[in-house]
């Protein structure tokens, strides 16, 4: 196993089990961390809310047990790359597919807004909101990776192009 | 016991208190809204604000998040649940949102004030 993440000016990598409870935490984790690597809270916020909502549905869809989450900052360059991985369903995997195409098809504003207003027509506890918001709050663009069953969902921050609106 | 006569709301995760002011009625949110189904949870919760506001005509609801640690877009999507059943009404029933959201805190600054931008003749903002 390679511990050493060469290149990288600070990066963490962590599996947990598929309980609920758990996003909290990492998410709080999270958060502090980054505020440590990247030394800008706000951002770190940001990105931490991105993983809580990437990890909502990672649980939620899962087929196995088992979540990943990395975040490696290349300092350099001024990016965060946060990815998290799970093992889903290919009819899970297909709806994912989907909703990440059409959030990264038009403007965050737009997609946000409409997302927005499908969400409050659901009575279910879901909302398919999580992408349209991680996109509008960071201006990031989300990718989806599939090898199989499993499913890395990664996005790229460039700290030097979001922060408040 | 408020004017409306609701009792607080008080769970794990979050506690949403529900006070007078002058003119209106304030909700206060403190803790962290990431459960993973708010709607079953909250919304029978804000049905009920919703019908008594109604019944006793106020007019204005202020929404205090200055103390919400966090919120998950299941949560965003329960308030936009809410803002739509003052919508839906009559003009003389109708009521209007006030948000007190926490300039600390950057979630609340981004999608909170994105709000006001989908319904801008229902909600406004004041960043604190």
């Amino acid at each position: 196993m390679k511990l050493n993440k060469a290149g990288d000016s600070g990066y963490l990598e962590l599996v947990f089990g598929p309980r609920w409870v758990y996003i909290a935490t990492v998410r709080k984790f999270l958060q502090n961390f980054l505020s440590v690597t990247i030394g800008d809270s706000r951002k770190a916020d940001i990105i931490s809310m991105a993983a809580s909502e990437l990890l909502e549905n990672a649980i939620k869809y899962a087929s196995e047990e088992g979540t990943k989450i990395s975040a490696h900052f290349r300092e350099k360059q001024k990016l965060l790359l946060l990815s998290v991985e799970n093992f889903s369903s290919s009819e899970n995997i297909e709806v994912l597919r989907k909703q990440i195409e059409i959030v990264n098809a038009g403007t965050p504003e737009e997609m946000y807004l409409a997302k927005m207003l499908e969400a409050a027509e659901r009575s279910d506890g879901g909302s398919q909101l999580g992408f349209a918001r991680i996109r509008y709050e960071s201006n990031a663009k989300i990718d989806l990776h599939i090898k199989g069953d499993l499913v890395v969902v990664s996005i790229t921050f460039d700290l030097d192009a979001f922060g408040d609106k | 016991m408020n004017k409306l006569g609701i009792e607080d709301f008080i769970s794990e995760d979050i506690n949403i208190k529900v006070e007078d002011f002058d003119g209106g009625i304030r909700v206060a949110f403190i803790g962290d809204i990431d459960s993973q189904d708010p709607d079953s949870s909250l919304m029978p919760f804000f049905d009920r604000i919703n019908s008594k506001i109604i019944e006793n005509g106020i007019k204005q609801i202020e929404l205090d998040f200055l103390k919400l640690n966090f919120m998950n877009s299941s949560g965003i999507k329960v308030i936009v649940k809410w803002a739509q059943l003052s919508l839906i009404l009559p003009e003389h029933k109708s009521y209007k949102f006030r948000i007190l959201a926490n300039s600390r805190v950057s979630w609340q600054v981004n999608s909170l004030k994105f709000l006001t931008m989908l319904y801008p003749d229902l909600i406004e903002i004041s960043i604190i």
